[in-house]
């Protein structure tokens, strides 16, 4: 629905609003995100997770070498966040990749099928949306187990839906479009135009949803863990920091606030490139 | 009179001195013209039809009068007296009383102008009772009888209705019954039967040609042929700019600036079947930056030298027909 | 008269009688197959996981148990006989609503769920209540001019409240509230101030997104050809707003609804939990933790209602508010 003023005029006036406005946001969510992701794979490389020291246990900032203090077990503060947040954001990352993935494949399968594949696959779609994804995790994890890997495959495996219906809808779309449709009666075989059309079609969808994917499932991740159902006790996770955090809650809050503050950076970059992305990719095809 | 003038047939209701209307689209956000110095007088009952291309900022100047210009879009110069009273310089509750009461307005689109979730009664009682102190039942009435005189068969049962349960015919029906809702002075008429197909346009002209009797109205159009049948006068927009006005009939039967002119050749004519249509070559002018001398001179093709470095003003000959061109077409 | 010769659509309302009846008969019959079709799924699901987990008889045995009271306890939970036996088993006394006894306390696992619910209920409503409470308004004034520079500010703060994590928004409210200032107690269901944090976290989880829609829908809404005529009628901006923009841009979170809710209940579980409140979602924490598998397919099963049950009567509601959906029934 978008307003007819004098075409060409109203055109230009909104866009050149609505992209101001989406490369900004993706300028800045991609510098905060590229900075989160930068010191956390440094630390991976060439920094340590922090030895466990019980004497020199919470300290305060700026001593003994330690820049932001030390937690409850003599752990550095900061090389401890830094793991963490590689910890988390990959597995949000790798559970990404897995939804993205089963998500595009259904989505796309369910809009090519014919009308019993379509009603099945949609209504399974549906069900599964109306379904808390953290209850199904929780469940799940309770059976297999907690700890990196089966934390990943959980994740990717109870996320797919909303991008599946989101790809469904997409897909649909693009069937209907002429060059579709000229592929299509000029003979190409429907799994040629399923790459050759429909998934770069696809593309812009896919790299938006990424980001927000990317996102909730660092959010679940840290929460699963922060619940004491994710990551295994010793394990580095943003979640298990904000569990550690909480216990000392009234004696060292920096404890706490720093995976917070982490986990919020990492959440709104992530958000902001996707918000970025959707805007800019609205305004091309407008 | 000044070269600007008009000559008058009647007291003159909406009167547009050098309307000019800018937008910061350029590079760092410098002004643009989109409108740049339009005048234009529409008097007591009669028709002024504007024609131009898209982006020659026809629906810009029905957005200027109303004051409703989009976005960041500022009227730099010039002023549009209603009734003697300056709409650029009125406050804005007058100007709200006076949108919808004296001015009556109807959108291109009826698909998109009435609201999906609002029932046709509810806006036609709203707009009436905003402008008038009549009490609910009063204006319902009033609804009532404005469907039944814009043609809407079973008023009653339509003014339950919801938009999408009526067809774009039975909707334009109802936007033009909502323009006309308070009697206004004025109607401005954006491209109204653009978006309807053939047999529905003609429908709906016939219903304005009757029932705008007692208004003035701005008639808004691309299609010349339209314009010819509905239009005492004719204004030609290009650029942004007044380039020919006249009676209908000199104008069209006797265009003096080229531009008019190729628009008339473009028009399609069952008469002469097996002649190709001309066409305008170029493109439309591209707004961004300051225009020197005439703004067709690029497709122009009687283009002289002057006219790439002077600006032509309008000037009439004859007192009836007004022209800004250097190198004006003979006339017949 | 020509005039009068447009092809008339068929005449809305007064008719409308009958086609409503039949419509609504056949939504929510179809409602129930899809219901029944989502517990059966549900169920099979917690079933195989089951298996998979282990030797359930071994998990109900304990730690310490000995082999023949191991036997004893599949003898008697029929997990001896072929999967496919268990499996009908398993269904036919989910079909009864019975799901076995807690291995923790020894009480009827779907008792221990419904004696929880109530609290996630009242909860969930007192957050959904505020929420919309601040999400209407906000949302509303937020999308009416998205570009002025106030307006901007609170949407970016709107936006990085988005990204705080349900558990992150908790923790923060703790410390400042509870350890800072002390005035509210930081856990318990115990007198009316415990209900403060709990409702406010869940709030803040849930109005951010459901702003932001609503803003985003309503600066389309203004920018609408219906807006304009609005306008040009001598419409005010507050009525433009209120009478034109609004209604068009909430039924526009309908869509938004259904997902809103299963977010509902997962901040929920959060929520509970950081703040030890007995509802379903600590209940549910507590018995993955434990192993306490009967409950936690109990809890699953009423979960699964409740969605279910919550979404089709949004969708209801929604389908007797929006006229545009009202026609289109599948």
């Amino acid at each position: 629905m978008t307003v007819e003023l004098d075409s060409t005029i109203g055109r230009m006036i909104r866009r050149r609003g609505a992209y101001a406005n989406s490369s900004t946001k993706f300028k800045v969510g991609s510098c905060i995100g590229a900075l989160l992701v930068l010191l956390a794979a440094g630390n991976q490389l060439f920094g340590s997770a922090g030895e466990v020291d019980i004497a020199s246990k919470r300290l305060p900032p700026l001593t003994d070498g330690h820049l932001l203090g030390t937690d409850h077990l003599g752990r550095d503060l900061l090389s401890r966040l830094l793991a963490s947040m590689g910890w988390s954001f990959s597995i949000a990352l790798l559970a990404a990749v897995i939804s993205l993935t089963i998500g595009t494949t259904v989505g796309v399968l369910a809009a090519s099928s014919t009308k019993i594949g379509r009603t099945i696959l949609t209504r399974y779609i549906d069900l599964s949306i109306s379904f808390p994804e953290l209850i199904l995790a929780v469940t799940i994890i309770a059976v297999i187990g907690r700890g990196f890997l089966p934390l990943t495959l959980t994740l990717g495996f109870v996320s797919w839906p909303h991008l599946a219906r989101v790809v469904y809808a997409q897909t649909l779309g693009l069937w209907t479009r002429e060059f579709v449709l000229a592929a299509k009666l000029s003979g190409v075989r429907p799994m040629r135009i399923i790459l050759s059309h429909i998934l770069p079609g696809l593309r812009n969808t896919l790299l938006v949803m990424f980001a927000f994917i990317f996102a909730d499932l660092l959010v679940a991740e840290s929460g699963l863990s922060f619940l004491g159902i994710g990551a295994l006790l010793g394990d580095p996770s943003l979640g298990n920091m904000l569990a550690d955090g909480r216990r000392f809650i009234f004696s060292s809050s920096l404890l706490m606030l720093l995976p917070c503050i982490a986990v919020i950076l990492a959440v709104t970059s992530a958000n902001l490139i996707g918000d970025g992305l959707s805007s800019r990719s609205k305004n091309a095809t407008r | 009179m000044s070269v600007e003038g008009v000559e008058v047939k009647g007291r003159v209701v909406l009167e547009i001195k050098d309307l000019r209307v800018t937008f910061p689209l350029g590079s760092d956000d410098q002004p643009v013209e989109i409108l740049r110095g339009v005048s234009l007088q529409l008097c007591e009952g009669g028709v002024l039809g504007l024609v131009g291309e898209s982006g020659s900022g026809k629906s810009m100047l029905v957005l200027s009068i109303l004051g409703l210009l989009p976005g960041r879009g500022r009227i730099s110069k010039g002023s549009i007296l209603l009734d003697g009273e300056d709409l650029c310089t009125v406050s804005a509750p007058r100007l709200r009383d006076i949108r919808g009461g004296s001015i009556g307005t109807i959108f291109q689109d009826p698909m998109t102008s009435l609201n999906p979730v609002r029932r046709i009664g509810s806006l036609l009682v709203e707009t009436l009772r905003r402008h008038g102190s009549i009490d609910r039942k009063r204006a319902k009435a009033a609804a009532l009888e404005a469907l039944r005189e814009v043609g809407v068969p079973s008023p009653q049962e339509r003014i339950r209705a919801y938009p999408h349960e009526l067809s774009g015919g039975l909707r334009q029906r109802v936007v033009i019954a909502h323009a006309l809702l308070n009697e206004p002075r004025v109607i401005l008429a954006d491209e109204p039967t653009t978006a309807l197909d053939t047999t529905t346009q003609l429908q709906i002209l016939s219903l304005l040609k009757m029932r705008v009797k007692n208004a003035s109205v701005l008639f808004i159009t691309h299609d010349l042929g339209v314009a010819s049948e509905l239009c005492d006068d004719i204004a030609v927009l290009y650029a942004g700019r007044v380039v020919e006005r006249g009676p209908t009939m000199q104008v069209l039967e006797n265009p003096r600036h080229p531009y008019t002119a190729g628009l008339i050749a473009a028009m399609p004519h069952f008469m002469r079947k097996r002649e190709p249509l001309k066409v305008i070559l170029g493109e439309p002018m591209r707004l961004n930056g300051v225009v020197t001398g005439c703004a067709f001179a690029t497709r122009c093709e009687r283009a002289l030298a002057k006219c790439q470095t002077e600006d032509p003003f309008l000037q009439s000959a004859d007192g009836l027909v007004h022209v800004a061109c250097w190198n004006q077409l003979e006339t017949k | 008269m020509t005039l009068h010769s447009e092809k008339l659509s068929p005449p809305p309302a007064t008719s409308g009688v009958r086609w409503w009846g039949n419509s609504f008969v056949r939504v929510i019959l179809g409602r129930v197959g899809q219901l029944a079709v989502l517990l059966w799924g549900v169920s099979t699901l917690l079933f195989f996981l089951l298996r998979f987990a282990g030797d359930p008889a071994l998990i109900m045995a304990g730690d310490n148990a000995t082999s023949e009271f191991v036997d004893e306890i599949r003898v008697q939970y029929g997990l001896d006989r072929p999967l496919f036996v268990q499996y009908f088993f398993f269904l036919w006394h989910a079909a009864k609503l019975d799901f076995g006894y807690s291995l923790a306390s020894g009480l009827p696992s779907l008792d221990l769920v419904l004696a929880q619910l109530p609290w996630t209920i009242k909860l969930s409503g007192l957050a959904i209540m505020l929420n919309l409470l601040v999400a209407i308004p906000l949302g509303a004034w937020l999308g009416q001019a998205p570009e002025r520079r106030t307006r901007n500010a609170v949407s970016s703060l709107v936006f990085i409240l988005q990204g705080t994590p349900g558990f992150v928004t908790g923790l923060l409210l703790i410390q400042f509230f509870a350890v800072k200032l002390g005035l509210f107690p930081s856990i318990g269901s115990e007198g009316t101030l415990s209900w403060v944090l709990p409702t406010l976290t869940l709030t803040a989880f849930l109005a951010p997104r459901l702003t932001r829609v609503l803003a985003s829908n309503v600066a389309e809404a203004m920018q609408t050809d219906f807006v304009r005529t609005a306008r040009a009628a001598g419409a005010s901006e507050s009525q433009v707003l209120v009478r034109h923009a609004l209604p068009n841009a909430l039924l526009g979170t309908a869509a938004l609804a259904g997902s809103q809710l299963s977010y509902l209940l997962s901040g929920a579980i959060i929520t509970e939990t950081i703040f030890a409140w007995p509802g379903l979602g600590l209940l549910l924490i507590d018995s993955v933790r434990t192993l306490d598998f009967p409950v936690v397919q109990a809890s699953v099963f009423v979960v699964a209602c409740f969605v279910f049950f919550v979404n089709t009567s949004v969708e209801m509601l929604f389908r007797i508010l929006d006229p545009r959906l009202k026609q289109r029934t599948k």
